[in-house]
């Protein structure tokens, strides 16, 4: 009986406790702008435990280097950046919670991470709805997962971006019959459907569409029914574990037709052991690109992570250069308000980046980074060659 | 004839590692009377052991393997379970369930979510009536079987076997008849675990090794146990190749996703229709030597 006693006054203090949390959280998105001189307060959503910490260590290695090489050069607005970063483990909700506690508690100026697509839906939504600019550091596909906000920035390759040379290339090398292969879920059908298109424009045609649930190791039916459709290439968004058992299940079983697409990620590369040397695939960022800024910058991770000589993966490259580019606009507008901020990104560009020596900037119409892509080699020891820059490529999505 | 013929490789690929798993899961249920949820964890383990031993010759790594499997068999059955047959069916599921999210995690730290991959021992192809199929997956094929083979003249024509299944048929008689159920439990968790263990270390080569490796194996071998008559050695031999038939026959027949959820409904209604496990009609003669009156499904 005693314990039914303690629990009334433990619910009235969580219920005062929730509603005094709403009050101070309608104040403090209400006042916003209070914090419009500095320094700038960056909320990073890493998810640096669970499913995807791989990822959610290399955006955070991006930005203490771009935090780093900013507050060298003077900061922003004349004062060193302050990080508030907060792990997601990969989970929306926690995503949802950690973006709304950096919102009205830390009252950041900026969003800036979050790896998985069901991590970045909320908290965009949540970050229109504070008016709070939110910045997306990996790959997607924005074609068919088109999110128009103001406040949404999308530093990440899109998949129109990837596939717009990588096909007509493959088609011209090749042949015209392309299978498609991919884990079954929204990233692989998206970044297919916007395949669809691009290889109907070039004059290919579809012959196979196979799809596996996540967390298949088991290759062998879809790899027999993709030899049965007699494919000249194969562009595969199998991922994770399993891009590395369908790539050495279809090297083993003997399958011929060279493979594309997403699975050729290098850092799916030392676990394959040689099998997709020579393979052709398109990327935005390789350390291999031989640029003064690049250069400097892989010099500068080296030191920063001695011992790791695996590849830099593309979302580092993008978390750096989109703190670049944002510590620039900032700087041009001189203030830290959110409708300076947006308006200092839509004008913002910079030239001889790690990218290469194309000019950077937003699209003003999806607020989608173009920036140079590149057609690549694989070669021994994850080396991707590059053969061909495409120029700076533009995503068509339109918001 | 190609397509019966890939039909039959692609069986034995799915069967290798379902045999393995559906037979161990089979010896915990009819020993202990529990679902280890964990089984396929152990099958993720013993892949993350051949990663771990990349280096060594394939042979060396599988022994390191039984060891590895030996050493988590008795930790976790002395250690843990043991402590939970008392307390009813829910509690040791949750340990299970537990240990595997703590194999996991693991892995997950030591190793880290990144897939890794270890080279097959045997990398020469061998090509069947046009068939091309790498050479290492029939010799690990041909092992599970002489393995499987093994455990059950163990089980069927040994004195040891013979308290094994006296014990899992009815527990009071035999402990009354002198067979120690101490230290039956602990031999049978020991040798299901290796079982399980083994069949992540010989589905390495051919497999993205990540910590969440053995989730996909757990469903199907569960199917592999009902359909086997659980409570039985030999039943869930039976189940695995049953179940590794259909999931081939439906994947060559319709998407995987839609194979899988065929595969998965039928095991569903499965549990509707005989939520005791079926009884096939093999089972008496090999049942011959230890006929026993227990019921199906009586713990």
């Amino acid at each position: 009986m005693k314990r039914t006693t303690w629990r009334i006054p433990i619910a009235g203090a969580l219920a005062g406790g929730l509603m005094l949390l709403s009050i101070l959280g309608s104040t403090a998105s209400g006042s916003a702008t209070a914090a419009a001189s500095g320094p700038l307060k960056i909320g990073v959503l890493a998810p640096l435990t669970g499913a995807v910490a791989p990822e959610g260590a290399a955006l955070t290695a991006g930005i203490k280097l771009a935090v780093a090489k900013i507050d060298a050069a003077g900061g922003v607005l004349g004062k060193p950046i302050t990080l508030y970063t907060l792990d997601t483990q990969a989970n929306p909700s926690l995503a949802t919670q950690d973006a709304r506690k950096l919102i009205q508690q830390d009252q950041v100026n900026v969003l800036y991470g979050t790896i998985l697509g069901n991590e970045s839906a909320p908290v965009e939504k949540l970050a229109t709805a504070a008016k709070v600019p939110f910045m997306k550091q990996i790959l997607d596909d924005y074609l068919h997962s088109n999110t128009c906000s103001a406040y949404y920035y999308k530093l990440g390759e899109s998949d129109y971006q990837l596939l717009s040379s990588l096909i007509p290339f493959m088609i011209h090398k090749y042949g015209k019959n392309v299978a498609l292969v991919g884990d079954d879920y929204s990233f692989p059908h998206a970044y297919n459907q916007t395949a669809k298109t691009l290889i109907a424009r070039a004059g290919g045609k579809v012959v196979t569409e196979q799809y596996s649930p996540l967390g298949t190791s088991e290759w062998s039916s879809t790899i027999g029914k993709l030899s049965a459709a007699k494919p000249s290439w194969v562009l595969s968004s199998v991922v994770g574990g399993d891009a590395i058992a369908f790539l050495k299940q279809a090297h083993s079983l003997g399958f011929k037709p060279s493979i594309t697409g997403v699975s050729l990620n290098a850092e799916f590369y030392p676990a394959l052991g040689g099998i997709t040397n020579g393979s052709y695939v398109t990327v935005r960022y390789t350390d291999q690109i031989n640029s003064p800024a690049n250069k400097a910058f892989v010099k500068a991770y080296r030191a920063a992570n001695a011992g790791n000589t695996a590849p830099i993966a593309s979302v580092t490259a993008n978390a750096y250069t989109g703190l670049l580019l944002l510590a620039k606009a900032i700087n041009a507008q001189g203030s830290l308000s959110s409708s300076a901020i947006l308006a200092g990104l839509k004008k913002v560009s910079l030239s001889n980046t790690i990218y290469g020596p194309g000019t950077i900037s937003f699209n003003p119409s999806n607020n989608i980074l173009s920036a140079d892509i590149y057609l690549v080699k694989v070669e021994a020891g994850n080396v991707y060659k590059i053969v061909k820059n495409e120029g700076v490529t533009a995503d068509p999505t339109k918001c | 004839m190609h397509t019966v013929v890939l039909l039959g490789l692609n069986f034995l690929s799915t069967a290798t590692v379902l045999v393995l798993l559906g037979v161990s899961l089979g010896l915990i249920f009819g020993q202990l009377g529990i679902i280890n949820l964990a089984q396929g964890d152990f099958a993720m383990v013993g892949a993350f052991v051949m990663y771990a031993m990349r280096g060594a010759p394939f042979l060396a790594g599988i022994a390191v393997a039984v060891v590895v499997g030996i050493g988590l068999g008795l930790l976790l059955e002395i250690g843990l379970m043991r402590r939970l047959y008392d307390r009813g069916f829910m509690p040791a599921l949750l340990a299970t369930w537990g240990i595997g999210i703590v194999l996991r995690q693991g892995a997950d730290a030591l190793f880290s979510s990144t897939p890794h991959s270890v080279n097959a021992p045997i990398a020469s192809s061998t090509t069947i009536l046009g068939v091309v199929y790498p050479t290492y997956r029939l010799v690990a094929a041909a092992a599970v079987a002489a393995l499987v083979a093994a455990l059950l003249l163990v089980a069927y024509r040994s004195s040891l076997g013979l308290r094994v299944r006296a014990s899992i048929d009815n527990l009071e008689m035999a402990s009354l008849m002198g067979i120690s159920p101490k230290r039956m439990f602990t031999l049978v968790f020991v040798v299901a675990t290796v079982l399980g263990v083994l069949a992540g270390s010989l589905a390495a080569p051919f497999v993205g090794i990540t910590p969440t490796l053995g989730l996909g194996y757990l469903a199907p071998a569960f199917f592999a146990l009902l359909l086997g008559r659980p409570g039985t050695i030999g039943g869930p031999v039976l189940g695995a190749v049953l179940v590794s038939a259909l999931t081939v026959v439906l994947q060559q027949a319709f998407t995987d996703t839609v194979a899988q959820t065929f595969l998965f409904a039928s095991f569903v209604l499965l549990i509707v229709v005989r939520p005791g496990g079926v009884t096939w009609h093999l089972q008496p003669k090999l049942r011959r030597p230890l006929r026993s009156a227990r019921a199906v499904g009586s713990a």
